[in-house]
């Protein structure tokens, strides 16, 4: 599916009932400029339509030379029309100061969306633990930097070992 | 997408502090920035005990986020 490219409509309200808690989460996903922001429309909608995610909040969040960061509705943003198509809330949750905080992982100059999602994908996890009387407590993505020492550490360790 | 609100909320709710690589991505530094992370997870868990006002949260909060925008 490309840009632009129709995708499922259905609107209605999510059932907050049906929502699981455990699985909530939010997601920045930075783009060098605003325009580029509409290539991820596609990707998120088959994220959605695939049951993967279920879309509870998206926010617009641009961070500008000086460190500021505005944060825009998808309304705003003319080439954020696509979103319009995809099943999913906006506006409910997250707050203005949410996703203005959420931006300061954007550098200066470039422009993310802030999605609140709820990772459906997780579900069996979820009730795995909680058949268990356990829960998923937590998360957090790691810097790529971070990820990338700790192999490098990694593969350094095993060929000490091997030598 | 439905519209929940017209206009958002502007009280800190379910974000009280940035993601932990926002200084990787802003500065490339690496676990030395973890600092103002941990003081406003402290925060946050002070508020969410009840042991902080919002107003208090929501203005020691600004000044840590004031503190880290300064320096990067």
């Amino acid at each position: 599916m490309g840009p632009g490219t129709p995708v499922r409509v259905e609107h209605g309200p999510i059932d907050t009932d049906d929502v699981n808690p455990d699985l909530v989460e939010y997601v920045v996903v930075v783009t060098p400029d605003v325009a580029s922001l509409a290539t991820l429309v596609p990707a998120l909608a088959d994220l959605v339509a695939d049951g993967q995610i279920r879309l509870l909040d998206v926010a617009v969040a641009v961070r500008g030379d000086d460190g500021a960061v505005e944060v825009h509705e998808v309304e705003a943003v003319e080439i954020l029309t696509g979103l319009r198509d995809v099943e999913g809330e906006v506006g409910g949750l997250l707050s203005q100061e949410d996703v203005a905080t959420a931006g300061h992982a954007l550098r200066p100059g470039t422009a993310g969306l802030v999605v609140l999602v709820e990772s459906r994908w997780a579900e069996p996890l979820s009730e795995a633990a909680r058949g268990v009387g356990g829960h998923i407590v937590g998360g957090e993505r790691i810097p790529p930097g971070w990820v990338a020492d700790a192999l490098v550490q990694r593969a350094d360790a095993d060929d000490q070992e091997r030598s | 997408m439905r519209r929940v609100r017209r206009v958002r909320r502007t009280e800190v709710d379910l974000v009280p502090r940035p993601p932990l690589g926002a200084l990787d991505a802003v500065s490339g530094e690496g676990h030395p920035g973890l600092a103002p992370a941990d003081q406003l997870d402290e925060l946050t868990d002070l508020w969410r005990r009840g042991l902080l006002t919002r107003a208090l949260f929501e203005r020691q909060r600004a000044l840590v986020l004031q503190t880290w925008a300064r320096r990067h």
